[in-house]
């Protein structure tokens, strides 16, 4: 899960011209630390929900590499 | 008889009569209005709801934030006139749950607006407009097409608000994006005008704010022609980036402008929230001189 997750979130940033990511750091925040704004965090949700049919956001908003990842596991569970 | 297009999602007819012109033209006021109306519209037509409904998985009012709006007339808004019938039409795709964005037509016998508009949901913060946060409808059903990728209406707009492009371009015509200005003026909001129901800067007024300003200087510069009187638009690219408080003033600032053509005036632009310098919108105008 954690290499797609690396990929999806490295996807986004090439579009935005930020730099790659090597590993997924919990504690990164979408704002701040990647630089997402409004529009790219809509495209990581998209992405999120069509590869790990997870949406991200139906428990409330994510802030950071953290969230993501429980919020994918939850929706595997369920 | 104007044509029509028979596959619009939403279809309207108008009478251009005064309440609808501004200066022997269409009123650009207005046409943003009507056109962020219908695309408003088409959204709650889409999710089966109305708009005092429509509210987030925990139960705040969501409202439609304009991200970027962006029209083209045929000539310009000059070449619609007193009387004439128009019929305006759009259609709807999203992108994700959040995303919406539209095409909308304005015909009249002899001219053409193509609009295209995007939004996202915000809730408010109930004391400080600066803040809103983005959230997504929680409805039942949600009959608006999805887009497979983000459209590149979209893709431009985090591109130009990164500054990542130098340049937007629009067929031949390339805007400079950048943050140095040649000419800075000052806007004090006009409250009974400039905000919207729920006391926010109102998406039409954006667009209106900056013509004030742009006016300004162009008047300094030739005082001996008008510009509201001889410089209709064209072409207006609105990229909305934050909001206001009503006491807020909005700094212009002209980044570039060039005749490109005879009587073709390309103009890029920014608005600024003075008491912290935060770029509240990017304008890129193409103004086609009278005659």
């Amino acid at each position: 899960m954690d290499d797609k997750l690396l990929e999806i979130l490295n996807s986004v940033l090439a579009d935005i011209g930020v730099d790659e990511l090597t590993s997924l750091d919990p504690n990164l925040t979408l704002r701040e630390d990647l630089e997402l704004d409004s529009i790219s965090l809509v495209e990581l949700t998209v992405k999120l929900d069509n590869t790990f049919n997870a949406n991200v956001n139906e428990a409330g908003m994510i802030a950071t590499i953290g969230d993501i990842q429980n919020r994918i596991k939850e929706a595997s569970k369920s | 008889m104007i044509e029509t297009k028979k596959e619009f999602d939403l279809k309207r007819s108008f009478v251009v009569n005064m309440p609808q012109m501004a200066i022997e033209a269409l009123s650009e006021n207005w046409l943003f209005k009507e056109i962020g109306n219908l695309h408003w519209d088409m959204i709650c037509d889409g999710l089966h709801t109305s708009s005092f409904n429509l509210k987030n998985d925990t139960g705040s009012r969501l409202y439609a934030t304009f991200v970027r709006i962006r029209i083209c007339a045929d000539n310009s808004i000059k070449s619609f006139t007193e009387n004439e019938n128009v019929v305006m039409g759009g259609n709807m795709q999203r992108f994700g749950n959040s995303m919406y964005l539209s095409n909308i037509s304005f015909s009249s016998e002899n001219e053409t607006v193509k609009a295209e508009l995007m939004t996202t949901f915000s809730i408010r913060d109930k004391v400080d407009n600066t803040k809103l946060a983005k959230s997504e409808p929680n409805v039942e059903k949600n009959s608006i097409p999805t887009a497979d990728k983000l459209p590149p209406f979209g893709n431009e707009y985090r591109l130009v608000k990164k500054t990542v492009l130098k340049t937007l371009k629009y067929g031949n015509f390339e805007f400079k994006v950048g943050d140095e200005n040649i000419y800075t003026t000052d806007y004090t909001l006009n409250p009974f005008y400039d905000l919207n129901g729920v006391n926010l800067l109102y998406f039409a007024a954006y667009p209106i704010i900056n013509d004030v300003c742009e006016a300004r200087f162009f008047n300094e510069r030739n005082p001996d022609v008008r510009w509201e009187q001889n410089w209709y638009t064209k072409y207006k690219d609105v990229l909305y980036y934050a909001n206001c408080n009503i006491f807020d003033i909005i700094t212009y600032e002209l980044v570039d402008f060039e005749e490109v053509e005879d009587g073709l005036m390309k103009v890029s632009s920014i608005l600024r929230r003075k008491s912290d310098q935060v770029i509240i919108a990017r304008i890129f105008t193409l103004k086609k001189r009278n005659g």
